[in-house]
């Protein structure tokens, strides 16, 4: 029976907010800054932080999130509140993601060709 | 480019329908971190909730091992005879005063998620596309007489399909 009052929602979307940053993350250009980075530093900005272990799933997932937006940000304090506030999460991967791929510089200076299984 | 992510709200105040098609939000890294925070409360609070009837929780516990007490030596129990068996065990309270009970923490827990979802959906929409007493009445507690003649299935229907499409 229907109230007095009543609210109903209806929810339509045509892309996944969460499948476009499951696509950005498979970028090639942030596989090759991995195989770059052999002897990684225990800490890093994302330790530098409460993590999630330490302060519980949603503070430790505050702090991570911020801790991208300021990758993407680079610095600029206004651009990373836009980020954080304003810009689906997957347009801040897919910043990163592009910016990985700008700024990439290989560790040798060997040029090798992508097999093309001819 | 994320896609268009729309929710319509149909409003029937006073006999008067009326319906609009309000935006969600976009599913920045803050609504993320604000949605898990609501959850993180929510969970507390259960947490909370559970503490106030000590007494329905463990006679759930009890009610888990006597069954599988029974299963165990492939047995079957009525819940007659369960019921008879944990009255022995609990003999503070009786049956009647535990389903009493358990039947409040079933509202309490039932209202705290209808809580939740409320302030999920408060931070997943965009109240500046509703009308002025619209945006008021949507502003409210989840006691006011708005939200407590609000179909809150519904409601809980947009938040899941929200959560679950962006994995919140």
């Amino acid at each position: 029976m229907r109230s007095k009052k009543q609210l109903s929602f209806f929810v339509e979307t045509t892309e996944s907010d969460d499948d476009l940053i499951r696509f950005t993350n498979s970028f090639e250009a942030f596989e090759q800054t991995r195989l770059n980075h052999e002897k990684k530093s225990y800490w890093n900005a994302f330790n530098l932080v409460p993590t999630q272990e330490e302060v519980g799933i949603a503070l430790g997932s505050k702090y991570f999130n911020k801790v991208i937006c300021e990758f993407a940000a680079n610095g600029n304090a206004s651009e990373f509140h836009r980020l954080y506030n304003e810009v689906a999460a997957s347009e801040v991967w897919e910043y990163i993601a592009i910016r990985t791929a700008v700024n990439y510089l290989p560790k040798d200076n060997n040029y090798h060709e992508p097999l093309t299984g001819e | 480019m994320s896609g268009t992510k729309k929710i319509k709200l149909f409003f029937n105040i006073e006999g008067k329908e009326s319906n609009i098609e309000v935006e969600v939000k976009r599913p920045t890294m803050a609504i993320r971190d604000k949605v898990l925070i609501e959850q993180e409360r929510f969970h507390e609070e259960l947490a909370t909730i559970n503490l106030h009837y000590p007494m329905t929780n463990q006679m759930i516990d009890k009610a888990q091992k006597v069954r599988k007490e029974y299963s165990d030596k492939n047995l079957e129990i009525t819940e007659t005879e369960l019921q008879t068996k944990l009255t022995a065990d609990l003999n503070s309270l009786s049956i009647a005063e535990m389903n009493k009970q358990a039947e409040s923490q079933k509202q309490d827990i039932y209202r705290l998620e209808c809580k939740l979802n409320l302030s999920i959906a408060k931070i997943i929409i965009d109240p500046t596309k509703l009308l002025a007493n619209q945006k008021e009445e949507f502003a409210t507690d989840i006691d006011s007489d708005f939200w407590q003649n609000t179909d809150m299935d519904e409601v809980e229907e947009a938040v899941i399909f929200f959560r679950r499409n962006n994995r919140i």
